[in-house]
């Protein structure tokens, strides 16, 4: 890496940092003023003030803001270290559409167990994430994506007495 | 005396007994072992069986099963970064890279051996200073508890990772988290928005494996190759060098654990992360913690099973229980006719021998079966990334649903799965986040208790542990900061010159 | 025999419906898994109950009982989960004191209404509320604590907003005009040790965890606040018997029964609660209740139905007298 690369790496860095710094002090500044009043209920009469249920929420909220404004500052003023991550492994060519898969797949898992069942969710995404991960031998995705779902499935509800949603097939059991 | 311990001999030496410690034990490390079901939850399932044992056997069985089960959850916390149990969350800090180094035998095994030694150490505090140190669960008034609270956050420097305001910032971000719920003192919302499922607070199992197992899985599809596939079969072992030079660590742990057990509601977790805090600012390598550093594994380790023995100290020399399993284990024995507490070391004390002798047992067992335990589990590092990390989705899912049985939960996992994801990307330390969260319903509650006991703020000043407290808080966060600040420095200067050469 | 005659009642009504009003898919009831939600966690004082009685159900109908623990909101989230779970007798609810009781009137916006939505099978155990201090402190009688609380501030403790012990203290407060401040905890298992340390001045603790320091001496019972005294502290009074003007007929206790969802056929109903009869009979549910301070209730549905209604009606006076409500 020649010396430009680390300037331009620094300078990156660096500016990520302030981007930080300036977006959590935002954040703290609006979950002051609006978060805090509308979602935290006061009762009338407190006789300290640390009683009140509002008094840590802002306490926090003020550090919050608080640290972020000397991580800004240090972030602007002191030279930049740059951070240990392993740039080595950069993303994956198609990491978008991965990412996006993988959401929607994440999604499955919060929506279809009160309809579809756990196991039956379980086994199809289970199947999908091995297939994206580059598995493509059937046996693989079939064995493993439906014999593993189901074993755990009866270890929790047997074993471990979870009875975990059953959606359709909720009568079978 | 010699009399009643022999009786208690008799009575304990039976092949009921033995059978129930092993199976205990046993069943506790492989519950433990699974992220979402707890040694709580292991105490429950087991607790219907004790009702036709005899009370020995019964207790023992339970014992055991707790025991297992705060073992058991470094397991996965080493392997795939998922805590079995929530005082497994400080074990994977060193354990997963450990692991990702592929040494994971190592630092499984390291984690065996300071959880026996931890146990060992907490049953012997348990037999031979009980009536002793529990005085001290009642020394700790909403006051004192505070003082302790504020001191264990000073941890928080410690754990901060590369960046000492972005930790501090984790920290009171896990803090604001606890907040959410029902107002503890009036009963009002905070941050509810009328939702229902907000209202007991966020659970706190769907939080942990969110924060630390999610962030791997997601990662993965996003970089480039699998970053690492654990090999088991590296047969890395803990050398009796490495075993030597964490001795002390261990100890200390386990006595920090003691005293945590002690206190009721305290609990492993804090232990933990106090113990791997101490290990951290007394080494001569701090910088290596959190990359890798065997000591941390042990130092957590100790810290949580230390706290095993201790919880039933208040237990069995007062009647009160610690936490939700000494409150299954304290139902355990009144069904069985016995109360625990000071009357029962006057009418069944060839009981509480025959249950001390079990207990002692126990650390052997858990040191046979977790080796056992180790073998197997140990394969699952063997199974390639892009079918073991679906497999883990699905145990998040699973477990995080077994928490309440409740589908909300599932979100809540999913939900700080993103937030430890963005954290991992920013450099932001997860652990303070945690420990803030853990830590900040007490930390509130026992503020507010002070001032409802008594109007008069010289009460966080009543007494001399309330004064060590202060004491050591201050230095613990003086000292911690500044050598953080140290460190900064030191690695601008070796960038600077390394820049100018 | 109170007991024996309200279980005879039941026999015979349940009986009555069973000849009358039976289905045809009532009458192979049970055939699978009956799962059985209790609104708190593992390992509390309604789960360990629910797995005792869920234990003897299974015994009794010879098919499997899971316990389901769906914690959270002082009980109100479960008990709305069960109060829109499928009316067909393979999901029961463990009612107590909270979820009909108390929250109903604590709980301004509840999503469930505690009579609209559920069919009561039958009453299980009570518990009686007992008013407890330190063995240190100066105060022999409730007479005399009530004496020293109008001049001085007391603390009380308990075991969270809306617990029948923070009520039962409140009701106190309010009736006596006690100068006295409630300082919640997390859980009796918290409580109790501030009590023994001094750092609270008086609880009205769940008999059960307050039993064990009771008979080791570390605290002093001054009363029950059931109507008749616990067959368990004999010789400790009830407040209504102490003569106090203002505590008249005062009576706070917790309980614990179970439920269904509105819309369970009746012969389901009928077959659970004579299920539940030789449950509460059997010898291991009698250590239970035994070792817990509790007393084995029983009766018809129509009993419980009564009972919850009066429970309803009490605690509201409670709540209003005190103006204590969640938001």
């Amino acid at each position: 890496m020649s010396e430009t690369d680390i300037d331009t790496e620094n300078r990156k860095g660096r500016r990520r940092e302030i981007v930080f710094a300036v977006l959590t002090i935002l954040a703290s500044v609006l979950f002051a003023f609006f978060v805090i009043p509308a979602g935290v209920t006061s009762p009338a009469s407190v006789k300290h003030l640390p009683l009140s249920p509002t008094f840590l929420p802002y306490v926090l909220t003020i550090g919050v803001g608080l640290f972020a404004l000397i991580h800004l500052l240090e972030a602007i003023f002191a030279a930049h270290i740059p951070g240990e991550d392993d740039a080595s492994l950069g993303t994956h060519p198609h990491w978008k559409s991965r990412v996006l898969m993988l959401v929607g797949l994440l999604v499955l898992y919060l929506l279809m167990p009160e309809r579809l069942g756990m196991p039956l969710t379980a086994i199809v995404v289970t199947i999908a994430l091995m297939a994206i991960g580059g598995e493509r031998r059937p046996l693989i995705l079939l064995g493993v994506g439906i014999a593993v779902p189901l074993l755990v499935y009866l270890f929790f509800a047997h074993v471990a007495q979870v009875p975990l949603p059953m959606g359709l097939f909720e009568d079978w059991m | 005396m010699l009399e009643n311990i022999a009786t208690g001999f008799e009575m304990f030496f039976t092949l009921g007994n033995l059978l129930a410690i092993t199976a205990g034990v046993c069943l506790g490390v492989t519950v433990g072992a699974i992220p979402g079901l707890t040694a709580t939850m292991a105490v429950a399932l087991a607790l219907p069986f004790t009702f036709n044992l005899d009370p020995v056997t019964g207790i023992l069985l339970l014992v055991g099963v707790y025991k297992g089960g705060v073992f058991g959850g470094s397991i996965t916390a080493i392997l795939i970064r998922a805590p079995g149990t929530p005082a497994a969350a400080c074990t994977l800090l060193d354990g997963y890279p450990l692991a990702q180094k592929g040494q994971a035998g190592k630092a499984l095994n390291m984690a065996l051996y300071a959880s026996c030694i931890a146990d060992f150490l907490s049953n012997l505090s348990l037999i031979f200073f009980a009536s002793l140190i529990a005085g001290l669960a009642l020394a700790f008034g909403p006051p004192e508890y505070f003082w302790l609270i504020c001191f264990s956050l000073t941890v928080v420097i410690s754990i901060s990772g590369s960046s000492l305001t972005k930790g501090l910032i984790s920290g009171l971000l896990g803090l604001l988290t606890s907040t959410i719920g029902l107002d503890l003192v009036y009963g009002t919302q905070r941050f509810t928005f009328d939702n229902f499922n907000l209202m007991g607070g966020v659970s706190y199992i769907p939080l942990l494996i969110g924060l630390f197992a999610l962030p791997e899985v997601i990662d993965f599809y996003v970089r480039k190759v699998a970053p690492f596939t654990v090999k088991t079969a590296d047969k890395s072992r803990v050398s009796l060098a490495e075993l030597k030079s964490s001795l002390v660590t261990i100890v200390r742990g386990s006595f920090i654990g003691v005293i945590i057990g002690t206190i009721p509601g305290a609990g492993a977790t804090a232990a933990a992360f106090l113990s791997y805090g101490e290990a951290r600012r007394t080494s001569k390598s701090p910088e290596t913690f959190g990359k890798g550093n065997i000591e941390g594994v042990a130092a957590s380790e100790a810290g949580n099973n230390g706290v095993a023995g201790a919880t039933l100290i208040p237990l069995l020399a007062l009647g009160i229980p610690g936490d939700v399993v000494t409150a299954v284990i304290l139902g355990a024995f009144m069904l069985q006719g016995l109360t625990p507490g000071p009357l029962m070391f006057q009418d069944n004390i060839t009981i509480i021998y025959a249950i001390f002798i079990g207990i002692m047992l126990s650390s052997v067992v858990l040191l046979g079966s977790g080796k056992l335990a180790i073998r197997y589990f140990a394969r699952i590092a063997d199974i390639p990334r892009h079918i073991l990390l679906p497999i883990v989705l699905m145990f998040c899912v699973f477990g995080s649903y077994a928490v309440q049985s409740q589908m909300f939960d599932v979100g809540v996992m999913l939900a700080f799965g993103l937030l430890g994801y963005i954290m991992m990307k920013i450099d932001m330390a997860a652990a303070p986040f945690l420990m803030g969260f853990i830590l900040g319903p007490l930390f509130e509650d026992n503020l507010r208790r002070s001032f409802l006991i008594s109007e008069d703020i010289t009460i966080f000043f009543r007494s001399p542990i309330c004064w060590i407290f202060i004491v050591i808080t201050i230095l613990s966060a003086f000292v911690g900061v500044r050598r953080e600040l140290r460190a900064t420095r030191a690695k601008r200067d070796a960038l600077r010159s390394s820049g100018a050469a | 025999m109170k007991l024996n005659r309200r279980t005879l009642i039941g026999a015979v009504s349940a009986t009555a419906m069973l000849a009358f009003g039976g289905s045809a898919m009532a009458q192979d009831y049970p055939t699978k898994r009956i799962t059985l939600i209790v609104p708190y966690s593992a390992g509390g004082a309604t789960d360990v109950l629910a797995r005792q009685v869920a234990d003897g159900l299974a015994q009794v109908l010879d098919e499997t009982v899971t316990v389901e623990n769906r914690p959270g909101a002082g009980a109100t989230l479960g008990t709305t989960q069960a109060a829109n779970a499928r009316p067909d007798g393979y999901t029961l609810f463990m009612g107590q004191v909270s979820s009909h009781g108390i929250a109903p009137a604590v709980y301004k916006n509840l999503q469930y209404d505690p009579v609209e939505d559920f069919t009561p099978i039958k009453l299980i155990l009570s518990i009686p509320n007992v008013m407890v201090v330190n063995k240190d402190s100066p105060y022999q009688t409730a007479q005399e604590f009530l004496d020293a609380a109008k001049s001085e501030n007391m603390s009380f403790g308990s075991s969270g907003v809306g617990s029948s012990i923070h009520l039962s203290g409140e009701m106190f407060k309010a009736r006596t005009g006690a100068d006295m401040t409630h300082v919640p905890f997390r859980g009796s298992g918290e409580a109790v040790p501030a009590l023994l340390s001094g750092d609270v001045d008086v609880m009205f603790d769940n008999l059960p965890s307050a039993m064990p320091h009771i008979q080791s001496g570390a605290l002093r019972a001054l009363a029950v606040t059931t109507p008749e005294r616990s067959e368990h502290l004999e010789d400790v009074p009830t407040l209504d018997e102490l003569d106090i003007a203002e505590l008249d007929g005062f009576a706070a206790r917790s309980w614990f029964g179970l439920l269904a969802p509105a819309g369970t056929d009746d012969a389901v109903v009928a077959t659970l609660n004579e299920a539940l009869d030789e449950v509460l009979a059997s010898d291991s549910f009698k250590k239970f209740a035994d070792t817990r301070g509790g007393q084995i209730e029983g009766g018809s549905p129509e009993d419980f139905a009564k009972y919850i209604d009066g429970e309803l009606s009490s605690w509201k006076t409670v709540v209003d007298e005190a103006g204590v409500t969640v938001e």
